[in-house]
């Protein structure tokens, strides 16, 4: 009698373990949990990259899932806020078992992300491009929708040199971001035969970035790199203007056309810069066109959109992959996956291209030789 | 030096924004003994109105503003009305009443968020956020505008107080309720007027200064904190000493942000605000009650 409760209980436990396993049956759904600030200072970015999700994964289950497996997806607010982001990865690994992450919209919300999930094995798929998170343990389970902050330096400063220029400025933004790009900018400025002759943080006010700004201005540079977010990339734009000062300025796309929301394009007329997409080159309109079709309204944001859909198309082709070759999808082999079958993958941005696989961290789509240069003019981007 | 005497100038101008929430704060203070910690959000309902009216409705700025002014007066009476006097006529402990404000101020802030989505805006400016020069001497006209906003309330307030039936029962409220209840002055509807003196001001203050950076739901906590250091600097009981007080914060965060590293700038305002305090507790301008 003992012995066959014993059996029993071992059957119950074997049953139970292999319900909650992320991978027990080969057409039980993918679960895949969504963290992106949906409210806060990146609800912009949030909002455009779970919109992509969506319509990747969408599309996906329309066709018949992966393998048969259908994408079972749910969205959490992140708030744009780390703390937040922590709890509600800890509850979809925890409690929901989701086989892999799908978050955050910043770099502070997927290093929370990610140092939990990592710990516990599950792969994270965010936007955050700090380089902590791609450094060992965290870089392992990690995969980029865009560069770093490595390649983003190194892909800027080519162009600065090949548009003539030798002395530079940056402003940068005042957190840990901007001061870990200004530290890479100081570095491998001398790599491209640039000076930086000067270089400020700056705030989101325009009184106080005019105040910032002067001092960058007192160094006189022949351009300015900045490396600010929307909010601060409109304060520097305004401080530009009160302090009457005219000079070639290189910004990031991804947070110029945000700040044009804010304060329209007329105080960005003449900027260049660098972008991961060009939003008026056929192959994004198409992408919109596909996208507004089906739900009936434009992305939020379309640099935000294309990043995460076309690191989200990657992502499928590697889950499809996998099922082709017979191998399960659990998170280890999701993540080994990701290294080994992420290229061959067609993609729209920067430029129309079939990607490269990832390798060893960090993983990133992007890398800073395929970053565009952008100029605008009469307020549309085209290229220079 | 002219980078020096444009950051001077800018100064000014932000001061003059703080100084105008402190007179706003100071205004319902020296009626009721309260601090009104929703008193922010009519800066930010100013600033994200002003967008909403000017830019998106095509409303003419100097229309805007009076409706503006309109809904300043509402909101300001309304705060008082739900929330303020019916608390005080039943002799609720002050801690209590600005709790309850900061309740209300939640609230504005969620439902302005969800109409908003949270999202940022700049109004447009009244004047050009341009640099011009009158002689040697750099301006934006913007900040100017914060200046004259700031110099016309301001003398405004003072006259209304010092020179107007109405000033003097206001006051008399703010020394000695009882007493004035007895000479026939109804000190809610006293009370009433401060709040809707502190709205309109507070609202004033968003319209000038949302151009100057950019506006949305959470905008008003910020400056709320500032314009309370203000008038703590500058003297808690005296409505122009939180004018003042605004203008020293203003020139020492900008000066500090032109001269020094960012975070010095805040740093440098927390550091002034104590020295004031050891130094002069009660304020620059400040008296002994």
């Amino acid at each position: 009698m003992k012995k066959r409760w014993i059996v029993l209980m071992v059957f119950l436990g074997l049953a139970v373990f292999l319900a909650a396993s992320p991978d027990c049956n080969a057409k039980d759904p993918i679960k895949v949990g969504i963290i992106r600030a949906l409210t806060g200072a990146a609800a912009d970015g949030g909002r455009s990259q779970v919109e992509a999700l969506k319509f990747v994964y969408d599309q996906v289950n329309k066709e018949g899932g992966i393998g048969g497996r259908k994408i079972e997806y749910t969205i959490a607010d992140s708030k744009t806020d780390p703390d937040t982001s922590k709890k509600l990865a800890t509850r979809f690994i925890e409690v929901e078992n989701v086989l892999f992450i799908s978050g955050g919209t910043g770099s502070s919300e997927c290093m929370a992300i990610n140092k939990y999930a990592a710990m516990k094995k599950v792969p994270v798929f965010g936007h955050g491009h700090a380089m902590g998170l791609h450094k060992p343990p965290m870089g392992r389970w990690y995969f980029a929708s865009e560069a770093n902050a490595v390649e983003t330096s190194k892909s800027i400063l080519p162009i600065l040199k090949q548009d003539g220029y030798n002395k530079i400025g940056m402003i940068s933004v005042n957190h840990i971001t901007g001061r870990t790009s200004l530290d890479l900018v100081k570095k491998f400025a001398p790599d491209f035969g640039l000076e930086l002759v000067g270089s400020v943080p700056v705030d989101l006010g325009a009184a106080e970035a005019t105040a910032e700004v002067s001092k960058v201005k007192a160094t006189n540079p022949e351009a300015i790199w900045l490396f600010t977010f929307s909010r601060s990339t409109a304060a520097v734009a305004k401080a530009l203007k009160a302090l009457a000062w005219d000079v070639p300025i290189y910004a990031l796309t991804l947070t110029a056309i945000p700040a044009t929301k804010i304060i329209g394009t007329e105080p960005f007329e003449g900027w260049r810069f660098i972008a991961w997409s060009n939003n008026d080159a056929p192959e994004v309109v198409a992408v919109v066109k596909e996208y507004e079709k089906r739900y009936g309204k434009k992305p939020t944001e379309v640099g935000y959109f294309m990043g995460t859909y076309a690191a989200t198309l990657v992502q499928i082709h590697v889950m499809k992959t996998m099922v082709e070759k017979g191998i399960p999808i659990t998170r280890a082999s999701l993540r080994d996956g990701m290294e080994k079958y992420s290229g061959g993958v067609q993609v729209p941005i920067p430029k129309p291209r079939v990607t490269k696989a990832y390798g060893d961290p960090p993983h990133m789509l992007i890398k800073a030789e395929d970053f565009i240069a952008l100029e605008m003019k009469n307020g549309k981007l085209s290229t220079y | 030096m002219e980078t020096f005497l444009l950051l001077l100038f800018i100064g000014v101008g932000l001061g003059s924004i703080y100084g105008l929430v402190g007179l706003s704060l100071v205004s319902v203070h020296n009626a009721t003994g309260l601090f009104n910690l929703a008193q922010g959000e009519t800066i930010m309902l100013g600033a994200l109105l002003a967008y909403g009216l000017v830019s998106v409705a095509g409303i003419p700025y100097p229309l805007s503003i009076l409706l503006i002014l309109i809904g300043a007066v509402v909101l300001g009476l309304l705060i008082n009305w739900i929330m303020v006097s019916p608390l005080l006529k039943r002799e609720t402990p002050h801690v209590t009443i600005v709790i309850g404000t900061y309740a209300v101020s939640m609230i504005i802030v969620g439902i302005t968020g969800e109409i908003t989505d949270y999202g940022f805006v700049a109004p447009p400016p009244i004047l050009s956020m341009n640099q011009y020069k009158i002689g040697f001497f750099p301006i934006v006209p913007q900040y100017g505008a914060a200046i004259i906003a700031a110099l016309i309330l301001s003398v405004s307030y003072w006259y209304f107080i010092n020179k107007t039936y109405s000033g003097w029962a206001l006051k008399a409220t703010s020394i000695n309720a009882d007493m004035c209840k007895l000479l026939g002055i109804s000190s809610a509807k006293m009370i009433a007027l401060s709040f809707a003196i502190a709205a309109v001001i507070g609202a004033l203050a968003g319209v000038v200064s949302g151009p100057l950076g950019h506006a949305n739901a959470e905008m008003g906590f910020p400056l709320l904190l500032k314009g309370f250091i203000s008038a703590v600097v500058g003297g808690m009981g005296n409505p122009l000493a939180a004018m003042v007080g605004g203008l020293f914060i203003g020139i020492l965060h900008i000066i500090i942000s032109g001269y020094f590293a960012p975070g010095y700038a805040e740093l440098a305002v927390f550091l002034f605000l104590i020295l004031t305090l050891y130094i002069r507790p009660h304020g620059l301008l400040g008296v002994r009650e």
